[in-house]
């Protein structure tokens, strides 16, 4: 049973009150959204500057790629963790953003709100075709489905530029928002913090909906939900639809953050971090989205950082990570993943999960 | 329980802790001038993929330009100053390439930037460059979207496609005594590789001859198709565009298949790997072109001198490496930069003193690294090389000033 599953099968109908701590936290934890920005520009917290690495090595443009791959895992783990539509296809979903992005936005013109709007609306037709094998098939036919469409629609990104843009990629304008413009990391970061608050609080709300308990158990047992008169059929497209509608918006949102892209950007690769993101994090758990985005992108600039302030130093070590530095971060990077996945198959979702369930077996 | 289902709580706690734990690693806190220039060192960034796809050339040419500053470093550094390399592995992707970049201008502050070897980034990154204040100097390529026009924040530091082709084409016509060259470029189905077969095309129509291009995978293990190709096109020769790879996947396949057409490569496949890989019989076909010297081809001064700082560095097997010859050549161009624009450097003065003009003299490491307030693509000139596989050692033909003749 999945974190969010568990987490709606067991809620009580009626909470207990909660105190002034939810407020409080709430209160803070938007404080400290709203002040890490500020942090991470500055380099400074309440003036008091700081090294890059008490900060960790990380800056405002890791954040805010952060995000915008935590719409895609977002997406992933709905349709994947929620849905049980395994799909290693969502590089596509991407492409297809940035296209629609292109066209709506670099050839056409139009406002950046609508961009987004056409965007989803292209991925999640989009969607609906890349869910119609799912109406045959199964397991790792259907797996196979999704790779076939990665190519194919890479493929078609690729002739889109040739055709109508330079071999470089495709260029995109700044985003505005009305008189709002996107033009620095600060800026990005409040939008895109806004939209992944959004997104996260919408998937959430829809796992409480009907159609949200009937893919989970679509998931955990196909023939039975389709016994109780659920449709799986037009469940599993909605699934498709929604996931990557949400994943397109994110490829327009990369495509916009990054000014230009080109069809070599989503590789295989691009898409299968989708799939070690929603795993490390906690497969059904959109919170653990979050955690194993940070994890994937954020952790290998903190042993990067700490790979660099060891190997300043004048021991033998010191002098090994300065020759072999990527290489020492990548083998560290990977036996960590490793070593969680050994310890805490469920993610770190997982983990959260058997440290509360542990400290409430303590509080009775 | 938080809103929202999230424990509020615990995931504060844990980033005051990560925060609160960094602490002990104040040592590393200290004045952080927004320049990166320090009463003892320089900080100055270098972006190349050094675990990625194409780490193959650009963490030899990365161990190029380290082991320049470290000999400037071992002579008392500039102006008593050391310069400190900050080294960002972009893996290829051009999202960690935005994030070095922004990471280099201000979290860890540099100087200048050199490298940034991933084209696509360097385009996605070009209105961010253009506008920015930190100077890219002696990058691994150059786009037109820096270069055309020119910006004093940009400054190119290898050989440009369009020249390769121009070059390569030019001399292999020449050689061959070709009235129309019928060319085949074999080359990546990359935006690069389809831009460099349009190059090369664009020169084989200049010499009233033609060409095709033929796509290769950049993961291919095997050239058959591509030679069934050339035997049906018939041409006069073959260009090839790619990784060390592929022109050892092509010569192979040619030479299984006796096809007796000459080959020549650009210069990022101009490597040892590539010859010692092929028969002599396959090696002697291919050629390549290249505006910096393959260690080992002459015993000119800048080679003498790279040579025993190789060997002293541990970095012998590289030296015969044009990408290795190539970033010992940008450690030099950063090194004189930097001492030209005085004791008191200042992003802003090196910028200064950049965009007037400025030209390092390579003592015969390569064709004349020269940039102009008109020109900042650097190195203009190239010239064809090969490799003797009796004396094992790379043979130049002319001298880069005769191979001007194929550049328009």
């Amino acid at each position: 049973m999945s974190g969010e599953q568990a987490a709606v099968s067991a809620a009580p109908a009626v909470r207990p009150a909660r105190g002034w701590r939810a407020p409080v936290l709430l209160v803070l934890g938007v404080a400290a959204a709203c002040y890490l920005p500020f942090i991470l520009t500055e380099r400074a917290i309440f003036g008091v500057r700081l090294s890059n690495m008490q900060l960790l090595n990380i800056g405002l443009t890791q954040v805010n790629l952060m995000m915008i791959t935590l719409l895609g895992a977002l997406s992933l783990n709905y349709l994947t963790g929620i849905a049980g539509l395994i799909s290693i296809g969502h590089a596509a979903f991407y492409a297809m953003g940035a296209m629609a992005g292109a066209v709506f936005g670099t050839q056409l013109g139009l406002p950046f709100p609508v961009v987004l709007a056409g965007s989803a609306l292209v991925g999640a037709a989009t969607g609906v075709v890349a869910g119609l094998p799912s109406l045959r098939v199964r397991g790792l036919y259907f797996v196979l489905s999704t790779f076939a469409l990665h190519y194919i629609v890479v493929f078609m990104l690729s002739e889109y530029q040739f055709r109508f843009f330079d071999v470089v990629g495709i260029p995109f304008e700044e985003a505005t928002l009305g008189t709002f413009v996107l033009d620095t990391p600060l800026r990005w970061y409040f939008f895109l913090l806004v939209l992944c608050v959004l997104v996260y609080v919408g998937l959430r709300n829809s796992l409480r909906t009907r159609e949200g308990r009937a893919m989970m158990a679509m998931r955990d047992h196909e023939l039975a939900a389709s016994a109780a008169g659920i449709d799986v059929r037009i469940l599993r497209l909605k699934a498709f639809a929604c996931s990557s509608a949400i994943a397109a918006v994110a490829g327009t949102l990369y495509s916009y953050y990054m000014t230009n892209v080109n069809a070599e950007f989503f590789t295989i690769d691009f898409a299968i971090q989708f799939v070690a993101i929603i795993i490390i994090g906690g497969m059904g758990s959109l919170a653990g989205s979050l955690v194993g985005a940070a994890v994937w992108l954020l952790l290998p600039a903190v042993i990067t950082g700490f790979a660099a302030q060891i190997g300043s130093t004048d021991s033998a070590f010191g002098t090994l990570l300065t020759e072999s530095k990527p290489q020492l971060v990548n083998l560290i990077f990977g036996s960590l993943v490793i070593v969680l996945l050994i310890f805490a198959p469920g993610g770190i979702a997982g983990i959260g999960r058997s440290l509360r369930d542990r400290l409430s077996v303590r509080v009775r | 329980m938080g809103m929202w289902g999230i424990r509020v709580g615990p995931v504060l706690g844990l980033a005051a802790g990560l925060l609160l734990g960094a602490s002990p690693l104040a040592f590393a806190a200290s004045e952080s001038p927004a320049d990166g220039v320090y009463a003892d060192h320089i900080d100055w960034g270098v972006i190349m993929d050094l675990s990625g796809p194409t780490s193959a050339s650009q963490a030899v040419w990365t161990a190029g330009i380290k082991d320049y500053i470290r000999k400037v470093d071992d002579a008392g550094g500039i102006n008593g100053r050391k310069i400190n390399l900050l080294v960002e592995d972009e893996r290829f992707d051009a999202s960690l390439d935005r994030i070095a970049f922004e990471k280099l201008t201000g979290q860890t502050p540099v100087l200048g930037i050199s490298g940034m070897g991933n084209a696509s980034a360097q385009v996605a990154l070009a209105s961010t460059i253009r506008r920015g204040k930190v100077p890219v100097l002696g990058s691994y390529t150059t786009t037109k979207a820096v270069t055309e026009p020119p910006t004093p924040m940009f400054y190119g530091g290898f050989c440009g496609y369009k020249e390769m082709a121009q070059v390569g084409v030019g001399a292999l016509t020449e050689r061959l005594k070709l009235a129309a060259p019928k060319v085949v470029t074999v080359h990546l189905d990359t935006a690069g590789g389809k831009e460099y077969a349009d190059f090369v095309n664009a020169a084989a129509m200049r010499h009233g001859g033609s060409s095709k291009a033929v796509p290769i995978k950049a993961n291919a293990a095997d050239a058959t198709a591509q030679v069934l190709e050339i035997i049906a096109s018939k041409p006069d020769f073959v260009a090839v565009h790619g990784t060390a790879t592929t022109p050892v996947l092509l010569m192979r396949a040619m030479q299984q298949y006796g096809l007796p057409t000459p080959v020549f490569g650009m210069a990022y496949i101009g490597t040892p790997i590539v010859y010692n890989s092929l028969p002599p019989e396959a090696g002697s076909r291919y050629s390549f072109v290249s505006c910096f010297t393959p260690g080992g081809t002459d015993d000119s001064a800048g080679m003498k001198a790279m040579t025993e700082s190789a060997d002293k560095f541990g970095h012998s097997a590289m030296k015969d490496d044009i990408n290795y010859v190539a970033g010992w050549v940008i450690g030099q161009l950063v090194t004189e930069a930097i001492a030209k624009a005085g004791p008191d450097v200042t992003r802003e003065k090196l910028v200064a003193m950049l965009s007037k003009g400025f030209s390092i003299d390579t003592k015969g490491l390569s064709a004349p690294v020269s940039y102009t307030p008109e020109d900042h693509s650097g190195i203009a000139l190239l010239k064809p090389f090969g490799f003797d596989y009796a004396t094992k050692r790379f043979t130049g033909s002319g001298t880069y000033d005769e191979a001007r003749k194929y550049e328009q």
